[in-house]
């Protein structure tokens, strides 16, 4: 927008992905893949309307019209302050006149429906994507955002089966509304990986030729269970055999507290110089490479793109029956243990690290499946399916 | 200190249900039923959950009140900001001309020493054994507070080192364990420990004569519960000839603190086993009718926990810290494990059932707490001796 002059109606529909934030979050880059599919392979017009900026902003740009518009500011803070924020809310949505009325709204993740106040009256049709699962609906999500989004949307995508049994099961929407579309990545990424740039990451955390890298990368939170991972690393390097084993989780803030809580746990249990807290990388899938093993410790994880990357560089993932990767892990592509069974998972690493050619062989079916069925060639064009019709005119 | 002294005015931080409160409400509790006992009032700058049990037992008032009707807080509510912030600083400076000594338990109330008026005295400083938050205060405040404080009461030599750390000379530090009391345990016979379970019975489904493993403290992850969904997982895989039930109590906890605890719960399949009760009794009730205490905190000793299973002769058992300050039990009353070793946490628990199981004495039976040789150290003599000013 150019001044104070308001946008003028976009001739025709588009397709309008609204997004939390443009961050390296799974689904901002999950939307990132599925824009530059469309872009190369449709003529529908996108744009993307975020709520916060992040790392990704010059990859949106590149693809589409980004709007990012800030978060609307939902607490009355003193008095008289409801009317100033419904005129900044409506400044702000006014940069949104130009969405054609008939354009289909496209929330990506339920979070992003707080940004359907900027346009509480689109008569258009309205798709949720929804990647979240008990933790992201009932626990985070404020209860005004949860109306918003349970009683717009026409049609529902979720990012896993779990993702719909749990909308189903737990929040009424008829099951038979649900498509279940799994997540992307660009498989080859891995491959691209210098075998140096792999043997500098291992130097890192002092891990050997030998040795066996039991790695995830996640942020460090309650749900995804830091606190699992480092049990499973005492539990493992205290066992009979002594093994050379590191454990690394890669994608933490040095700051937090839940650093200094898990180095804590380290020390005290004596596995501190095999326990290694890596910093956020920009390089996920030359970490992937350094793994032997993946360990999804998540308490629930609707479908991350982490494992995926993981299988996509040979890596068997390890996980609990919880949220949605045993759908992918399966009884051949690593292992799903019950959730909260540290020993179980414990078994399992102790289990592929005394025997390779099992890791090996697993981490190639992971391979091989995550190429069939969640690259961005692949499971793009599948959503594209279901979705093109949703889309006004095409 | 006599019935005439001065008025001990206590700060406190916020209302919400922690351990430094527990300690101050025994603190409380104790000056408002022992003869002789000082005369108290609260300030404290935030509301909480357990503003009713503070309320109950002296006079409190609350700085910043959302739901208050003070005249500053009518002000504000009709849109008079300004007014309302000149009036709030009357008003804290008017609470705050005392003479009488001033308890500060909670660091997080340092920055109403900014106002406290010139002839209080002595301002004494409580950092409890197991948080002091000192560290995050804001430099202006932790400045006022070391300035102000007359004598620093310490839970732990940590807690020492920190007060020292931040400019506290070393020969005004005392170190005092964190107070507990509790008020009518000569009743707690095995009639009561059974009133008790027939309650646990009812609300939970526990069975009367199940063996329980009791747990203690807020909910706030990475402090407590830590383990203690992966401990009862574990220990109610194993054979503890009872049947092993859990239950944690979170005293003043609400329902958006404990649902990471109950969602743990009900994803590992607990839900019968594993129960959460958050304050119909004093937590020293539950302890009393459980079979053992599970510390199942990582981060540090939960000290009151401890000794008030010591002192009703329910073995403790915690997770080993070498270097860390005694957990406060006297042999014989507990057991450490290894650092988050779960398995042998598991086993020790239900050992202890085990134990207790194959004991000829009476079961329900409590030791009188006599010959804790720490007990005269914790009662409220014990700090009200420090609130009195230097001869």
């Amino acid at each position: 927008m150019s001044g104070l002059a308001l946008p003028r109606r976009s001739e025709r529909p588009e397709l309008v992905f609204l997004s939390h934030a443009v961050d390296r979050s799974g689904p901002p880059i999950y939307l990132r893949h599925l824009l530059g599919w469309l872009g190369a392979n449709t003529d529908v017009p996108t744009r993307v309307v975020s709520l916060e900026g992040g790392a990704l902003e010059p990859e949106f740009q590149a693809l589409t019209r980004l709007q990012v518009l800030g978060e609307p500011d939902p607490v009355r803070v003193r008095r008289g302050s409801r009317p100033l924020t419904r005129a900044r809310n409506a400044l702000r949505g006014a940069r949104l006149r130009d969405v054609h009325p008939r354009s289909l709204l496209y929330i990506n993740t339920a979070w992003s429906v707080r940004a359907m106040q900027y346009v509480p009256d689109h008569p258009g049709p309205v798709v949720a994507h929804v990647h979240e699962l008990e933790v992201g609906l009932d626990y985070h999500l404020p209860d005004d955002d949860t109306d918003r989004l349970f009683r717009r949307p026409d049609h529902w995508v979720a990012a896993s089966a779990a993702v719909a049994d749990n909308l189903a099961d737990r929040w009424d929407v008829p099951r038979e509304e649900i498509l279940v579309h799994h997540e992307m990545i660009d498989v080859a990424a891995p491959a691209q990986v210098a075998d140096d740039e792999v043997a500098r990451l291992r130097g890192r955390i002092a891990a050997g030729p030998g040795a066996l890298v039991v790695g995830t990368t996640a942020v460090l939170n309650w749900r995804k269970a830091p606190d699992l991972f480092v049990e499973l690393a005492a539990k493992v390097l205290h066992g009979p055999e002594a093994p050379d084993v590191h454990f690394a989780w890669v994608g933490v803030d040095e700051r937090s507290a839940e650093v200094a809580a898990l180095r804590r746990d380290a020390r005290r249990a004596g596995i501190a110089d095999r326990f290694h807290l890596v910093a956020v990388s920009d390089r996920p899938e030359a970490w992937m490479r350094a793994f032997d093993v993946f360990v999804l410790p998540a308490r629930e994880d609707a479908y991350p793109l982490a494992a995926l990357e993981a299988a996509a560089a040979g890596r068997p993932v390890v996980c609990f029956e919880a949220g949605g990767m045993p759908e992918f892990v399966g009884n051949d592509a690593g292992a799903v243990v019950d959730f909260p069974d540290v020993d179980a998972m414990a078994a399992v690493v102790e289990r592929f690290r005394a025997d390779p050619a099992a890791r090996r062989a697993m981490g190639e079916v992971a391979r091989t499946r995550v190429a069939e069925r969640h690259d961005v060639s692949v499971a793009a064009p599948r959503l594209w399916a279901d979705l093109g019709p949703w889309v006004p005119v095409r | 200190m006599s019935a005439t002294a001065p008025t001990c005015l206590v700060l406190l931080g916020s209302l919400e249900p922690s351990e430094p409160l527990s300690s101050t409400l025994s603190f409380l509790e104790w000056c408002r039923t022992a003869p002789g006992a000082p005369a108290v009032e609260v300030v404290a700058l935030h509301p909480g959950t357990a503003a009713e049990q503070v309320r109950a037992s002296a006079p409190t008032t609350v700085v910043y009140d959302p739901q208050g009707w003070s005249l500053p807080r009518i002000v504000q509510r009709l849109g008079f900001q300004r007014p309302a912030a000149v009036l709030r600083a009357a008003d804290l400076k008017r609470r705050l001309r005392v003479e009488g000594p001033v308890y500060v338990p909670d660091p997080a109330a340092a920055s109403l020493l900014h106002r406290l008026g010139p002839k209080a005295g002595p301002v004494v400083a409580h950092l409890h054994a197991t948080s002091s938050g000192l560290d995050r205060l804001d430099p202006v405040d932790r400045r006022v507070l070391v300035d102000r404080a007359d004598r620093w009461i310490v839970g732990s030599d940590a807690m020492a080192d920190e007060a020292t750390a931040a400019g506290a000379a070393a020969d005004r530090v005392v170190s005092l364990p964190d107070l507990l009391t509790l008020p009518g345990i000569g009743q707690l016979d095995a009639g009561f420990l059974a009133t008790v379970r027939a309650e646990l019975a009812e609300r939970h489904g526990i069975p009367v004569d199940a063996a329980l493993a009791v747990g203690v403290g807020n909910v706030d992850w990475w402090t407590v519960p830590d383990a203690f969904v992966r401990i009862a997982w574990e220990a109610t895989r194993r054979d503890s000839h009872r049947e092993l039930h859990f239950l944690w109590v979170a005293d003043g906890a609400t329902e958006r603190m404990l649902w990471p605890l109950r969602h743990d719960i009900r994803h590992a399949g607990l839900e019968h086993r594993v129960h959460v009760e958050t304050g119909r009794r004093r937590p020293w009730h539950l302890i009393a009718a459980g079979d053992v205490l599970v510390s199942s905190r990582l981060g540090g000793h939960e000290p009151i926990g401890h000794r008030e299973a010591a002192l009703m002769g329910r073995p403790v058992l915690w997770f080993d810290d070498p270097g860390a300050p005694d957990p406060l039990v006297e042999p014989g009353q507990g057991t450490p494990v290894p650092h988050l070793d779960i398995d042998a946490m598991a086993d020790a628990v239900v050992a202890a059932v085990r134990s207790r199981a194959a004991d000829p004495a009476d079961p329900t039976r409590l030791a009188s707490g006599a010959d804790a040789a720490w007990l005269p150290a914790i009662g409220g003599p014990a700090l009200v001796e420090q609130l009195r000013p230097a001869r």
